[in-house]
């Protein structure tokens, strides 16, 4: 009954429009710049969370319990935070009267209206979702193995690339999932700090809700659209993490079987 | 009575004037941007100039004998007004009525015949002003025609109404800029 | 055990439903639903707090309506809407009940420098409309069009969903102007500067409202309407700014 409660939606967009109708009203204009404004700004918003909320998530796993869990409820703030007031609080923060808007006038750096404005309304909602997960997973490697590195003279660094990450990458494959698929979905903050407009900031997300009382139909097309972009993304993140703990966790610096000699 | 004669020959001749304005515009491929702001603007003028033109046979200032040809001058008018809104149409726009303008006047607008002729100098002197600019600017050469041509109605009723007051009349008027001409009138457009 | 969890919570999930389902069809007695256009919001609050309200783009609420929202009025910024609904047998025969005009707004500290509406053409300036199937949109382009500025839309930086979101914006110093009502810069007035259009590109702007066919309350939305049409509610709306429906001259 609750499967039904939460599939029904997702099937009745499929069901109402003819398969032949839904690829043409994808044809539209609104629809192809909205799937390239999409696909553009949460491709570099994914790159920034990526590369910004690893090293950070790793960061926050390796302090001490108590300082973990404080830094971990700030980054999960955002969460819990209705997209209305994270568009509010973005304004507030970057906005032109707001906290840095005299310093970036300064800096000449104007984002008001652009793609940036869109990427940071998205980074803003998505990463906590990435760095959540991240958390978790790092924490989940078990500290023996790091520790082994250490005693065999690796340094942090290396400790970092060479073991930890490669066994925290099932976690952080489902959370980049997560947080690409909240991404995608964004809405209020992103047309209360970017606006809406056709082929520069105007999203998928933006584009349903414009297309919903001029043509329903291409409102149909775009959120079947979504679906299947987020199913796939869901999907193969699935596949990867079930992949990856079917593998036999590779164990650091042992002698490569195949050698050359 | 002499100056009373002259004053509603010289209405006459202006009342001729605005009949002779009148022109059936046939319907034009898209005007330019231009085009329509200058048509736009000249409808709301001459729907002003109507108002004027009732307002000052009411008030009686002018003249009992003046009051036929303020009214055909106020035909003129709204005939002109017509014809703009014909240009707009064609153009594939709606134009505005008269209902939609809510016309605001001086208090002593039409209180002395002085005050009466002032009034209806300042506002056709900017509307003459702006048809002078569209004749020069306008691309389409029917519309500059009709331009031409309501430029000089306006001119024949600003005589009318300048000349026996004393006031002078210019050798050369001047164009006015569509923004100039709208700041004009903006008080009495409402 | 989960089994009875599990039944418990649809329980008390399915009455959440049919809670809210029988609160929205109400009876004579309980506050009419009126969903209207977005620039009205601060006025029908001052008129009448009582009913449930629903505010926004009026494209926005005929689509709602159409899909069966539970409203017993709808009142739109544009006739399109309301006539629309009418004949698809949605509501019952809209009638006007008032007007408006367009504003120019820009932030009081005036980041582009902007003094009267032709500066739009000559100088930079993030411009924000509403959507052109907005009420507010449509009269926008209106107005450039009667005034020769078209060109102006390649300013355009956001199209919103509704006037207050432009408004809002504005109001913020987000953008550099936008196109509203007269009225919706009233309750911002000490945060936006009009810039006055000229009243010969102002396009002829009529409010329709009316009783939805459906609605439960049809003698109780009716004598709203009559409230609003009346003394009263004509005095409410001019004290706001908005215009008296002009009578066609003879």
């Amino acid at each position: 009954m609750a499967l039904a409660f939460l599939v029904l939606p997702v099937v009745a967009i499929f069901a109402r429009v003819p398969p032949g109708e839904l690829l043409s009203a994808l044809g539209t204009e609104a629809a192809k710049d909205a799937l390239v404004v999409t696909v553009k700004t949460n491709l570099v918003s994914m790159a920034l969370i990526l590369a910004f909320g690893t090293p950070a998530a790793y960061w926050i796993a390796t302090r001490e319990p108590r300082l973990r869990d404080v830094v971990v409820t700030l980054v999960e703030l955002p969460l819990v935070l209705p997209p209305a007031v994270a568009g509010i609080g973005l304004l507030a923060a970057f906005g032109r009267l707001g906290l840095l808007g005299g310093t970036m006038d300064a800096l000449g750096i104007d984002i008001a209206f652009t793609q940036t404005a869109v990427v940071l309304a998205v980074t803003f909602v998505a990463s906590p979702f990435y760095v959540r997960t991240a958390v978790a997973a790092f924490e989940a490697v078990d500290p023996a193995l790091p520790a082994a590195a250490r005693t065999l003279g690796a340094g942090p660094g290396r400790v970092f690339f060479r073991v930890a990450l490669p066994l925290a990458a099932g976690g952080l494959g489902a959370g980049a999932a997560l947080a690409f698929a909240r991404g995608i979905g964004e809405f209020g903050a992103t047309i209360m700090f970017a606006g809406s407009l056709e082929g520069r900031t105007q999203t998928l997300s933006l584009a349903i809700y414009e297309q919903f009382d001029l043509d329903f139909d291409v409102a149909l097309a775009i959120s079947a659209l979504l679906v299947i972009v987020s199913g796939t993304v869901l999907l193969s993140v699935k596949l990867l993490t079930r992949w990856r703990s079917g593998s036999t966790t590779p164990i650091p610096f042992a002698p490569s079987t195949r050698t050359s000699s | 009575m002499t100056r009373l004669l002259s004053r509603r020959r010289l209405l006459g001749v202006a009342a001729g004037g605005v009949a002779l304005a009148t022109v059936r515009v046939p319907a034009a491929p898209a005007a330019s941007d231009d085009e329509l702001a200058y048509a736009n603007f000249g409808l709301a003028a001459s729907f002003l100039a109507a108002d004027y033109y009732l307002r000052a046979a009411e008030s009686g200032k002018l003249g009992a004998g003046a009051r036929p040809t303020l009214r055909s001058n106020r035909a003129g008018s709204l005939a002109q007004a017509r014809a703009l809104g014909d240009l707009i149409t064609g153009a594939g726009d709606t134009p505005a009525a008269a209902e939609d303008f809510a016309f605001a006047w001086p208090t002593n607008a039409f209180a002395t015949a002085a005050n009466a002729r002032r009034t209806g100098l300042a506002v056709l002197r900017p509307t003459l002003g702006a048809y002078q600019s569209a004749a020069a600017t306008v691309a389409m050469p029917t519309y500059r025609v009709l331009y031409a041509s309501l430029g000089a109605s306006l001119g024949q009723q600003i005589g009318a109404l300048a000349g026996p007051a004393g006031a002078r009349l210019e050798p050369f008027p001047v164009a006015m800029e569509l923004e100039a001409a709208s700041a004009a009138l903006e008080s009495y457009l409402g | 055990m989960s089994h009875r969890l599990a039944s418990l919570v649809l329980a008390l999930v399915v009455t959440a439903f049919a809670a809210t389902a029988a609160s929205a069809r109400t009876t004579a007695a309980s506050p009419l639903t009126i969903y209207a256009a977005a620039s009205l919001t601060q006025v029908f609050k001052v008129l009448d707090p009582a009913p449930n309200y629903s505010f926004a783009g009026s494209n926005a609420l005929e689509t709602q309506i159409r899909n069966g929202a539970p409203a017993d009025i709808f009142a739109s910024a544009a006739p399109l809407n309301t006539q629309r609904l009418y004949k698809a047998g949605i509501v019952d025969k809209p009638v006007t009940f008032t007007a408006n005009r367009l504003a120019l707004i820009v932030p009081k500290s005036n980041p582009a420098g902007i003094r009267s509406i032709y500066d739009l053409r000559s100088k930079p300036v993030k411009l924000v409309v509403a959507a052109p199937a907005v009420p507010v949109g449509g009269y926008t382009l209106t107005v450039l069009r009667r005034m020769g500025l078209s060109g102006v839309l390649s300013k355009v930086v956001s199209r919103e969903s509704d006037v207050k979101a432009v408004t809002g914006k504005v109001a913020l110093g987000q953008a550099d102007a936008g196109f509203v009502y007269v009225t919706d810069a009233r309750p911002v007035s000490d945060q936006v500067t009009v810039v006055r259009i000229p009243a010969w590109a102002q396009p002829r702007v009529r409010y329709e409202i009316a009783v939805v066919s459906k609605s439960p309350n049809k003698a109780a939305a009716r004598a709203w309407i009559t409230m609003l049409q009346s003394a009263r509610g004509q005095t409410a709306l001019e004290n706001a700014g908005f215009l008296p429906v002009p009578k066609p001259s003879t």
